[in-house]
């Protein structure tokens, strides 16, 4: 109190000593605690001719005058003190107010400085860190953290500065960043975790499942008011804008990528399958494959033999999608191993080798497959296949109706034993074998009605006179036709070979 | 699709009716994972088609009924739906039956 006095009310004192010595006073002084602050006048004049008056009550600043005074001077003196002392005061308030102002321009502009930097960030968790150690700086305290939960559990924890909290007390302040709803905590001394005198947290909603906090801890000044709890307040608002968009573009980019992935799975997955239309030890053949998703279930191979035959097979793995894609491409290259490197492979056998090695797999993932198995030696014209629960295949020979090769063993996976056999079927020229994916006969139209088996034979047998190509286009035209805008359930696959001549 | 499910001379029955496809798998297999019977018969009566999730789902408990000992008959199934075990030969892998009284009967014979 003499400091700011004797700072800010110089000249006012100045005036009055000089009224005072000028009255006839001897001295003029201001007294704190007993001891004389500043002197005007003469120094070592009895202190029996002198009179005091308090400046503010309740405090031990005075003002004090001797030598001869006139009447009038105790009254005057305590009309001094008292004025000085409320001038003082008031201008004590002012400048407090006016620091409060500062700080609170300070404080808007560092927000605005945060908001800006902190769109910035894109990544959630190095936004916390920012945040965390933003709102320390702002609220003045030596440590600011942030949390991100699930509604449950915290998935993640940052202090910023780092290394100021302790292990114990970040474990506190865990346990109350976890939950489902929005809160705050300022916790009573006794409340306070380990090594902490002071701690506020707010705890808001980001999105659906997805909560943040954001808190501050030892604050430089004591305890956190009002203004502090305030300045938390609006940091979390803005921090809820701007994960809620750090969040959607790191959803967007898992999207993309995800997105990215699957083109190469369906790149990878057309290689597996490309178009083999061609002419080959007197076959004409063609092929087609749709999936219903971006990759499938579904798939076909042709293999050359070396003594000029043609193994081929064509099959279905349950389910569709990814899983059904991953299924495919093993058990397409079981079957591709087992039909080269055999010894004197037939379909059966092929078929029941290929049973055995994925029967685990197939177990585990709760999956078979059906399958189509085919060998065609040109030198006899026979055709020799087995079937493992595929349908349909159908055959049509040069002129005639349309029938169905049933299979005579469930799918590979089912059983841990093989029941197919090999039967044979000499094939004459213009003699149509289509082995095609359920995806055909079960596509449906807009009503839900099914394009159905009876449908697929009368289709094959129509446009069985046509090249190969011909018939998959015919045939899958007519499918198309049938289902019209219906969305495609299923994958569609068709193998078509047709004895040349 | 609804999933009910009795007992018969103390073998569980889960009798299904409606669409059985990928949809429904999950709380048929709720039901399997529930229950971890090691017979069972499942009442396909009401059944008017079955995907190829619901058949692996069949499978799939087919195996583990007969790894647990047992085994999973499949009774009164209606023609469309026996028109797909056909096609694809799963009638050969599993014991299906007319009733549910011939698919706890069935049971009795199979491995046990």
């Amino acid at each position: 109190m003499p400091n700011s006095l004797l700072s800010g009310q110089r000249r006012e004192l100045d005036a009055q000593a000089q009224f005072w010595l000028a009255a006839g006073a001897a001295s003029f002084a201001l007294i704190d605690d007993g001891q004389c602050r500043q002197l005007w006048g003469a120094a070592g004049v009895g202190d029996a001719a002198s009179i005091e008056s308090p400046m503010i009550a309740g405090t031990r600043t005075r003002l004090r005058v001797s030598g001869a005074l006139p009447i009038w001077s105790e009254a005057r003196l305590n009309l001094d003190a008292r004025t000085l002392g409320a001038i003082s005061r008031l201008e004590n308030d002012l400048d407090v107010m006016t620091g409060d102002l500062v700080e609170s321009q300070d404080q808007l502009l560092a927000l605005y400085d945060m908001a800006q930097s902190t769109r910035l960030y894109l990544n959630a968790e190095e936004m916390l860190t920012h945040t965390a150690g933003e709102a320390a700086r702002l609220v003045h305290a030596r440590s600011g953290f942030a949390a991100m939960s699930d509604g449950v559990a915290v998935t993640s924890l940052v202090q910023s500065p780092g290394g100021q909290l302790s292990t114990a007390a970040l474990e506190v302040i865990r346990a109350r960043c976890a939950g489902g709803e929005a809160g705050e905590w300022l916790p009573a001394r006794d409340a306070l975790p380990p090594g902490v005198h002071s701690l506020y947290l707010k705890r808001f909603r980001v999105r659906k499942d997805v909560y943040c906090v954001v808190g501050v801890a030892d604050s430089a000044r004591g305890v956190f008011g009002s203004p502090d709890v305030k300045l938390i307040g609006a940091i979390a608002d803005r921090t809820s804008a701007y994960l809620e968009n750090a969040l959607l573009y790191q959803d967007n980019l898992r999207q993309a990528r995800l997105g990215a992935e699957m083109q190469l799975a369906r790149d990878v997955q057309a290689r597996l399958l490309p178009s083999l239309d061609r002419m080959f030890a007197g076959l004409d053949i063609a092929t087609f494959s749709a999936p219903a998703r971006d990759v499938g279930g579904d798939f076909y191979d042709l293999m050359p033999e070396p003594d000029g035959g043609l193994m081929f097979y064509v099959g279905d793995v349950s389910g569709k999608g990814m899983p059904a894609a991953m299924m495919m491409a093993v058990v397409r290259t079981a079957t591709r191993t087992h039909a080269k490197f055999m010894h004197e492979p037939t379909p059966a056998l092929v078929l029941g080798r290929t049973n055995e090695d994925l029967y685990d797999d197939m177990t585990n993932n709760a999956m078979f497959t059906t399958m189509f198995v085919g060998r065609y030696s040109p030198k006899s014209g026979e055709l020799v296949y087995a079937n493992a629960g595929h349908s349909p295949v159908v055959f049509c020979p040069s002129g005639g109706r349309a029938v169905l090769l049933e299979a005579d063993a469930p799918p590979v996976g089912v059983l841990d034993f093989n029941l197919c056999a090999d039967h044979t079927l000499r094939l004459q020229p213009g003699d149509v074998l289509c082995v095609t994916s359920d995806g055909l006969n079960e596509a449906k139209d807009m009503g839900g009605e099914l394009f159905s088996t009876e449908r697929l034979l009368e289709s094959i047998e129509l446009h069985a006179p046509g090249s190969a190509r011909d018939i998959v286009a015919r045939v899958m035209g007519d499918v198309h036709g049938f289902s019209g805008s219906a969305e495609q359930s299923d994958d569609q696959t068709m193998l078509v070979i047709k004895r040349h001549g | 699709m609804k999933v009910e499910s009795t007992h018969l001379e103390g073998v569980p029955v889960v009798r299904l009716s409606g669409r059985f496809d990928a949809y429904e798998v999950p709380q048929v297999r709720a039901w399997f994972d529930a229950n971890k019977p090691a017979k069972a018969v499942v009442n396909l009566t009401g059944v008017n088609f079955l995907d190829s999730s619901a058949l692996s789902l069949l499978v799939q408990q087919m195996k583990h009924c007969r790894e647990r000992g047992g085994e999973l008959a499949l009774s009164c199934v209606a023609q469309p739906v026996r028109i797909i075990f056909e096609l694809t030969r799963l009638d050969r892998a599993f014991p299906i039956a007319i009733s549910e009284q011939e698919g706890v009967a069935a049971l009795s014979f199979r491995r046990n």
